[in-house]
């Protein structure tokens, strides 16, 4: 797994855990969801997902200050305390990228509530 | 590998199935190349995951950049947006194209030079107009609507009546085996990267899955949508001013919750529509999946907590206004995908909020226990669009744009539009059936003046 698909999985298990959907069908593991967010990432038109790639690696350095840690590495709990500083940055940047991650995760998600999944 | 032909369509959506088509039919050699897969409507359950990650350029995830993005869709599989739409069909309002015909010098487009297009696909598609199908959901805007004394009315649909649910006509079951029928080659999974003049012909340098390798053609029609379009103009060295005029019909979405089940599975999308008489906005009903309904609901923890529960007693609707701001499709170097902006103008922004609470209080009115609705403004609004238009706009007025009245590409002899890029403007109602006349009207035209066309 590369850097990138790692940060993504990071991402996408601190917002699905704060979803406080622990029952089935929308209970861990999120693997499924991290795969496809990892890939609808890939698939964006090439401007902004290279943009969106290269926030990652921002978000994933700007825990390091304050923790001592990229972002992937740390617990849960320290990574939902990243996660909600980036959702309420006062750079829209940085709130735009936590938006679209969580929008990729939650539909992945929730799509494990329709008939045949 | 080359391939040779008397007209190249490129783009199988609405309107380069049309002029495939009308022109296959009419014994032109004509081949249709369509950037994405020929996969038919069976190939997945509409509005799923699937059909994402299938037929969804980019796999539905694209924006238009601005103060407050715009998240739009286009298709991208043989049939272009038909294959993921809901099967909407409206004609242009007179008075729009009114406007048009007046503002951008535009021949040939009133509406009496429509009606016979427009006449000729309703026939052809079996246009349904009254279905006895009501969706619950439509129903509750229905009940909503006569509740505030307001006109609800189902909007016609290209759908074939069953003894199940509705079957949609896309072009994948309509124009494009007719063309194939009538000799065109279907070219699918082949991008065109650019197109080059070449003596009193065209050269259309394309991939698939490989190297590039070149489809001569004498004629061109290109039909790949109001973003795709102009990008390959632009990426060919073509109508510099492509892509500068880009409108949309923006749209804020609600989740309603009912008392009881008003959605469930393979329910599709109600066709109910409310337009006010002011026309400052409509509402209508939205997909309401599982995972559609979550996507409204981001913003309210509680709501998305119990929805595995709850999501059968809600149904997700939308406001969208006419349009008024003003958006571009440009390239940046070195990236083969174009970059699309989007500026909400005050009067869209208003429109979405007032419209919002609008749509709430009727929602109200005929019974919901709760609504949710997404922020409508600022940088953290959650829009989207699924109505591009305009980016190429058609007419006489050499200053405003990129197409004669009749889809000519100016200064590019044999080169023609056939989509909704040639709008002057937003249509302020479902374009599909005016980029089908449209182009039938083109098609035509171009039958009509001969091979020296």
């Amino acid at each position: 797994m590369n850097w990138s698909s790692r940060i993504v999985g990071a991402l996408v298990e601190s917002v699905c855990a704060g979803l406080a959907a622990g029952q089935p069908p929308l209970a861990a593991p999120f693997d499924d969801v991290a795969r496809f967010v990892d890939e609808a990432v890939g698939r964006m038109p090439s401007p902004q997902g290279l943009g969106v790639r290269l926030l990652a690696i921002a978000f994933d350095l700007s825990a390091f200050p304050s923790c001592g840690e990229l972002f992937h590495r740390l617990d849960p709990e320290a990574r939902a305390a990243r996660l909600s500083a980036w959702r309420q940055s006062r750079l829209a940047v940085c709130r735009q990228f936590v938006r679209l991650h969580e929008s990729l995760a939650v539909f992945r998600l929730y799509a494990r509530l329709e008939p045949g999944e | 590998m080359s391939e040779r032909a008397s007209v190249a369509v490129v783009g199988s959506g609405p309107g380069g199935a049309v002029a495939a088509c009308v022109l296959a039919e009419a014994g032109r050699d004509v081949i249709l190349v369509e950037e994405g897969p020929g996969l038919g409507q069976q190939s997945c359950r509409p509005f799923s995951i699937e059909e994402m990650t299938q037929k969804y350029r980019h796999g539905g995830v694209t924006a238009a950049l601005g103060p407050c993005p715009v998240a739009y869709v286009e298709g991208c599989a043989v049939g272009g947006g038909s294959e993921v739409n809901s099967a909407l069909y409206h004609r242009a309002p007179a008075a729009r194209l009114e406007e048009w015909a007046r503002r951008f010098a535009v021949e040939g487009l009133g509406e009496k030079d429509l009606a016979p297009h427009f006449e000729a696909l309703e026939a052809e598609l079996s246009v349904l107009r009254d279905s006895t199908e009501v969706h619950p959901a439509g129903r509750k805007l229905a009940a909503g609507a006569a509740s505030l004394g307001l006109e609800c009315r189902q909007a016609p649909r290209m759908a074939r009546p069953g003894p199940g649910p509705l079957h949609r006509l896309a072009m994948s079951d309509t124009y494009i085996p007719r063309a194939l029928k009538a000799g065109c080659r279907l070219l699918d999974q082949t991008r065109v990267e650019r197109l080059q003049r070449r003596g009193r012909g065209w050269v259309l340098k394309a991939r698939t899955l490989g190297p590039l390798f070149e489809i001569e053609a004498d004629q061109v029609f290109l039909a790949c949508g109001a973003i795709q379009t102009p990008a390959l103009l632009r990426r060919s060295g073509l109508a510099p001013r492509a892509g500068a005029t880009l409108a949309i019909h923006p749209m804020a979405k609600l989740v309603a919750q009912f008392p009881e089940e008003v959605n469930g599975p393979d329910l599709g999308v109600a066709a109910q529509q409310v337009k006010p008489p002011h026309g400052r906005w409509s509402f209508g009903c939205s997909i309401s999946s599982p995972q559609n309904l979550a996507l409204n609901l981001l913003d309210y923890p509680e709501p998305l907590s119990r929805l595995a529960r709850d999501w059968r007693r809600m149904a997700s609707f939308y406001v969208m206004v006419p349009g008024s701001g003003r958006g571009e499709v440009g390239l940046l170097p070195g990236c083969p995908d174009p970059l699309v902006r989007y500026a909400l103008s005050p009067e869209e922004l208003r429109g979405l909020d007032d419209g919002l609470q609008e749509l709430a209080r009727l929602l109200q009115a005929a019974g919901a226990e709760r609504v949710f609705a997404a922020p409508a403004a600022g940088p953290d609004a959650r829009l989207t669009t699924l109505h591009l238009m305009a980016s190429c706009p058609m007419g006489e007025h050499g200053g405003l744009c990129a197409a004669d009245s009749f889809g000519r590409v100016r200064g590019s002899e044999g080169l023609r539009l056939a989509d909704a890029s040639l709008f002057c403007g937003p249509l302020g109602v479902n374009p599909q059936g005016t980029v089908m006349a449209l182009s039938r009207r083109n098609a035509l035209a171009f039958l009509k003046g001969g091979p020296e066309e």
